[in-house]
């Protein structure tokens, strides 16, 4: 509503032009449409509001048991429970025996390639979380396999999929942030 | 734009405060559920959010719809906007990334069905064509940015924000802001030099053009 003046450099004047010339610019009858519809958007917010009320805490809690399940299966061994990940990264920092040892990652390997009956193509695909989610939505992370695929199979992919869903979800993730 | 962008005193006026009053009014009816009042607020900025989502989806034909989703949204956040602020610039940024959510979208449902459809005969007249392909290299320029340095210059340009609105609406800082506008308009204008004729007028002159203006 309030708005003030901007000088413009030469430069930035003739590029103005050439947006002003590139411009789209609606039509009336989509002007008239486009009011239309924010005059219908107050009675719809409000029931968003309240679907969100309840819809808040379960994503949250969605989200964590994600987390949570994620990292219990990248620790554990999927046959004996015992855990690989964990190993891999505690035994560097202990004390150097007189036996030399196998390097921690290889024999995790190994147990792997030699456990015939694990199912060792579900390896390939271990839930690794976005360090921010809000990449996800943005299309900076590859969602093959991830936590964020568990929801694309169940909703679609976002932008493409339920888009009410994946609107809430782009909502929530905003406001947590 | 067709929206003359008025002068605003650098001190309040009352023709300022009866502004302020008479937003802040409508935004407690619309946030009590009055759709009118709500239709309002927005309706001033609706062809500049237009403009912006067409930008920024690179296709008009989503234009509309990303506009609605930004005025959901910013209903949905109208308790955040503070009466006598830019209510343009609240609703522009949301403008730009609702279009690019939809565009993404749109993407991707394209290239399914290019992988299936038959190659089609163009037979469009050569100005249009002329036409697309301006508004395309531009979209390609833009597309070829940072991204908060490509939302910045579409919110100057296309827009018409100013530096502090920009700011606001990027939750930067207006030096920031300052740079980031500085080095989006000087890429733009290399991959663009092409297109600026010697007919084209260099003086200096303070914003008072169609699209620099608001309400």
């Amino acid at each position: 509503m309030t708005n003030h003046p901007t000088p413009q450099s030469p430069e930035e004047r003739e590029l103005q032009e050439v947006f002003d010339e590139t411009a789209e610019l609606p039509s009336e009858a989509q002007l008239e449409r486009m009011i239309a519809r924010a005059e219908q958007i107050p009675g719809g917010g409000q029931r968003d509001r309240r679907r969100r009320a309840w819809l808040i805490p379960l994503a949250a809690a969605a989200a964590v048991a994600l987390a949570i399940g994620g990292s219990a299966w990248w620790a554990q061994d999927r046959d004996d429970g015992a855990p690989v990940a964990s190993t891999a990264t505690s035994v560097p920092t202990a004390t150097p025996t007189a036996t030399p040892t196998v390097a921690p990652t290889a024999v995790a390997s190994v147990d792997r390639k030699q456990d015939s009956s694990a199912t060792d193509d579900t390896y390939d695909d271990i839930p690794v979380l976005p360090a921010d989610p809000l990449a996800v939505l943005d299309g900076d992370f590859d969602n093959g396999g991830g936590w964020m695929g568990e929801l694309d199979l169940l909703h679609g992919p976002a932008g493409d999929g339920d888009d009410d869903f994946w609107a809430e979800m782009e909502l929530l993730m905003e406001e947590g942030g | 734009m067709t929206v003359p962008r008025s002068v605003a005193a650098s001190t309040p006026s009352p023709a300022v405060d009866l502004a302020v009053q008479r937003e802040r009014k409508l935004v407690e009816a619309a946030r009590a559920g009055d759709g009118k009042a709500f239709a309002a607020l927005v309706r001033p900025h609706l062809p500049v959010l237009y403009r912006l989502a067409a930008r920024a989806c690179g296709d008009a034909s989503l234009a509309e719809d990303a506009v609605q989703e930004a005025l959901d949204l910013a209903y949905q956040r109208l308790d955040r906007y503070e009466p006598g602020t830019s209510m343009r610039g609240f609703l522009a940024s949301m403008a730009v990334r609702r279009a690019k959510t939809l565009a993404r979208g749109e993407r991707r449902r394209k290239v399914r069905e290019d992988a299936s459809a038959t190659p089609q005969q163009a037979d469009t007249p050569a100005e249009l064509v002329g036409a697309a392909d301006l508004k395309r290299r531009v979209v390609e320029a833009l597309s070829e940015l940072p991204e908060k340095r490509r939302e910045a210059a579409m919110l100057r340009l296309d827009g018409g924000l100013s530096h502090a609105e920009i700011a606001a609406a990027l939750g930067s800082t207006e030096r920031s802001v300052r740079v980031m506008v500085h080095l989006a308009l000087k890429d733009l204008r290399e991959k663009l030099s092409d297109m600026f004729g010697g007919e084209r007028p260099s003086q200096p002159e303070v914003a008072s053009t169609a699209t620099r203006s608001a309400t």
